[in-house]
């Protein structure tokens, strides 16, 4: 029994790995002869390899963010020590949290399609001064950079702040470039998260006589972005194996047009005119300011509130007094600046700082850049049915029957950046009555919407499955939601609109909202209309490529 | 210390203490509440610390008891045939597996232990550390590590034994 005793230890040397090879043969050949140690041998193997499945364990963000939402909560409950002079844990919790709540995520989720309207997609008329906001005329200032009869050569910095992005491992822009076709290519400009502030030069050069453009971003000296017109080619780069640039040159189209509100693209306005000359209820506020040159400016803080009035993510725009133009915009997430975006300099040009067909770039070595990348296609607009479906990673659902009261609907195919390397798809309408109506179906909106459902109340049941949850805070999200289609709807939200969480019979939980007062009646057809798309795409062969009926 | 300080601690290894007690408990919500509790009682205790704590050790360490503490609360689950699958969970290779009784019983077993000999093993056998760092987390020799570990995989293997017989 001893000599058995002994033996075991020997065995649990073995399975280890703490034995030579010669003392692991010697155990082996007992094993093989010993019915008993084998079967010892067996339980030993059996049990170090239970642990060692449990390594693959880890807690995902969700739960991750429930302990830490526990924490504070549990901490808020505890009276604070008469003897501390500290806060308590909850506040230091809360003002320290990056990323974690699901309202954040699900209002950055929102806000890639806000910011289509937002820095991205200009097809309303460009700004007046006539009755806008001192932000409009800041924009209308940044058009006068491009006019003239020299080249002007813009040069920005995008400052990523230390720490930016905590979370989800990045921050980012959305960012555009022109196509040969004439169209706007966004872009998704990510910045990675990194312990240290790093910097991004932005430098576009722009000739109003002729048009051409040439715009490049580079960290240090490797170039990560560029994109051009030199009167006949419209350039972008990309970087080949071996970090060789490769410049890529299409011919223009018929229908391209030089950019004609280069602001739009270029510069620190771009897009701006777009959202916040229409609408100004993202401007939460203006206040008095001076720049770090001393100049006089004014402060706008622009975003949009979260249900319960807080400003969780927002922009903060400095206007310069002297001359309306914006000096520096920044993005801060929960009290904590992310990225900085400032002018460094404005200045008239002899010739572009790289030519117009970017060809000194092509052949170039670039750094790979672990810190910036670039995402095509950050919104492509106006797909089809069929793309929608060969595109997403969960269910997606059409209206198989258009309501009367809604026009023709648009499906836009977007990134959704609070679940990376999936896509989310709007579903928007413009109605003639303005109760235009948007869905949106997204993997972050189907990770979280849950908590809406939870305070709400189920509005109705469909005969297809479907379960409407209204109430809780519809208004919120119904709002983000219409923001988010502000190319197709054009309206800003109106104050009766309504909103509610979808849970689909596939478990999915698309988010709808209209702009203004619907009927039971209406809102019962509009959910009993709803079709898996997959299957809609089947019962209407040969008219997938439409976006809706 | 600042309170920046704590939210420091709380972002850099916040995470981690979740983790490790999610792995010795394979319980998200218990796993939870071995989280609120580690670092609640870190931040009572705030002004204790120095700036020289091995905030990684020593999180290990009261983690790791922490959770066998709760671990030795919990009545045994009656193993179930249900499907396995922790809520909140990623990675898990045991996703879309039956419940593993083993898995259980190995919980059970480890809370059994005396507890140097279970600390040692989730640190090894779970978490990977080396004897080296073992010993510098829980404070003793190289050696007691070695015996400590040879007495655990010898009891916990007899214990799942009884347990499948």
């Amino acid at each position: 029994m001893k000599n058995h005793e002994s033996m075991k230890d020997r065995l649990v040397s073995l399975a280890l790995g703490e034995l030579s090879e010669r003392e692991g043969c010697e155990v082996r050949a007992h094993v093989s002869g010993c019915d008993l140690c084998r079967a010892e041998l067996v339980q030993i193997e059996q049990l170090l390899d239970c642990a060692a499945r449990r390594k693959g364990l880890s807690a995902d963000e969700l739960l991750h963010e429930s302990a830490r939402d526990g924490l504070s909560a549990a901490a808020g409950k505890e009276k604070e020590s008469d003897t501390t002079t500290r806060p308590s844990i909850r506040r230091v919790l809360t003002g320290s949290r990056t990323m974690t709540s699901s309202i954040v995520k699900l209002a950055l989720a929102a806000a890639a399609v806000i910011a289509v309207a937002f820095f991205g997609l200009s097809t309303l008329p460009s700004a007046n001064d006539g009755g806008y906001s001192l932000l409009a005329k800041a924009c209308a200032a940044e058009e006068g950079l491009f006019v003239g009869t020299e080249i002007i050569h813009i040069q920005n910095e995008i400052i990523v702040q230390a720490g930016a992005g905590v979370g989800m491992g990045f921050v980012w822009l959305p960012m555009c470039s022109m196509k040969a076709d004439g169209g706007l290519r966004l872009n998704q400009l990510k910045f990675a998260t990194a312990s240290e502030s790093y910097v991004v030069t932005d430098h576009s050069w722009y000739d109003p006589a002729t048009g051409h453009f040439s715009r490049i971003l580079k960290t240090g000296d490797s170039v990560v972005f560029a994109n051009s017109y030199d009167g006949q080619f419209v350039c972008d780069m990309n970087v080949a194996s071996g970090g060789v640039v490769q410049v890529n040159r299409q011919a223009a189209a018929a229908a391209f047009k030089p950019p004609q509100s280069p602001a739009e693209y270029l510069g620190l306005a771009a897009g701006l005119a777009t959202s916040l000359s229409q609408d100004d209820s993202m401007v939460q506020g203006v206040k008095e300011s001076t720049l770090a040159d001393g100049e006089p400016a004014h402060v706008y803080t622009v975003g949009m509130p979260d249900p319960d009035g807080r400003l969780q993510g927002y922009w903060l725009f400095k206007v310069r007094d002297e001359d309306s133009t914006i000096a520096e915009k920044e993005f801060v997430l929960q009290g904590r600046s992310q990225l900085l975006i400032r002018r460094v300099l404005t200045e008239p040009a002899q010739s572009p700082g790289v030519a117009w067909n970017l060809s000194e770039l092509e052949g170039t070595v670039a750094q790979a850049s672990q810190q910036v990348s670039i995402t095509p296609d950050m919104v492509v607009q106006g797909v089809s049915v069929q793309h929608m479906v060969e595109r997403a990673t969960f269910e997606t659902y059409v209206f198989s029957a258009k309501p009367a009261w809604i026009g023709e609907m648009e499906i836009i195919d977007c990134i959704d950046p609070a679940s990376p390397g999936t896509r989310m798809f709007i579903m928007a309408a413009r109605a003639e009555d303005g109760r235009h109506l948007v869905l949106v179906q997204s993997p972050t909106y189907n990770r979280l919407s849950g908590g809406f459902v939870k305070q709400g109340q189920v509005v109705y049941t469909s005969p297809n499955g479907f379960k409407v949850h209204g109430g809780g805070p519809q208004k919120w999200y119904s709002g983000i939601l219409l923001q988010s289609a502000q190319y197709v709807v054009k309206d800003p939200p109106s104050e009766d609109r309504v909103g509610y969480i979808l849970e689909s019979p596939a478990g999915t939980l698309p988010a709808l909202a209209i702009n203004g007062p619907v009927t039971d009646e209406e809102l019962h057809r509009l959910v009993d209309s709803l079709a898996p798309a997959a299957e809609y795409l089947k019962s209407h062969a040969g008219n997938g490529q439409q976006a809706q009926p | 210390m600042s309170d920046s300080r704590f939210e420091e601690l709380v972002n850099t290894h916040g995470r981690d203490v979740l983790n490790v007690a999610l792995r010795v408990l394979r319980d998200a919500d218990l796993a939870k509440d071995v989280y609120q509790e580690v670092l609640l009682a870190i931040w009572r205790r705030w002004d204790r610390y120095d700036s020289s704590t091995n905030w990684g050790a020593y999180l290990y360490r009261v983690t790791v008891r922490k959770a066998l503490e709760l671990a030795r609360a919990r009545r045994p689950v009656p193993a179930s045939v249900e499907e396995c699958d922790l809520p909140g969970v990623g990675a898990n290779p045991d996703a879309g597996l039956r419940l593993d009784e083993l898995q259980q019983r190995l919980t059970e077993s480890l809370a059994k232990l005396p507890r140097q000999q279970a600390e040692v093993f989730i640190l090894s056998r779970i978490e990977g550390l080396d004897h080296g760092a073992i010993a510098g987390i829980l404070g003793c020799s190289r050696n007691s590590v070695r015996v400590s570990l040879h007495r655990a995989v010898k009891e916990l293997a007899r214990a799942m034994s009884d347990y499948r017989s």
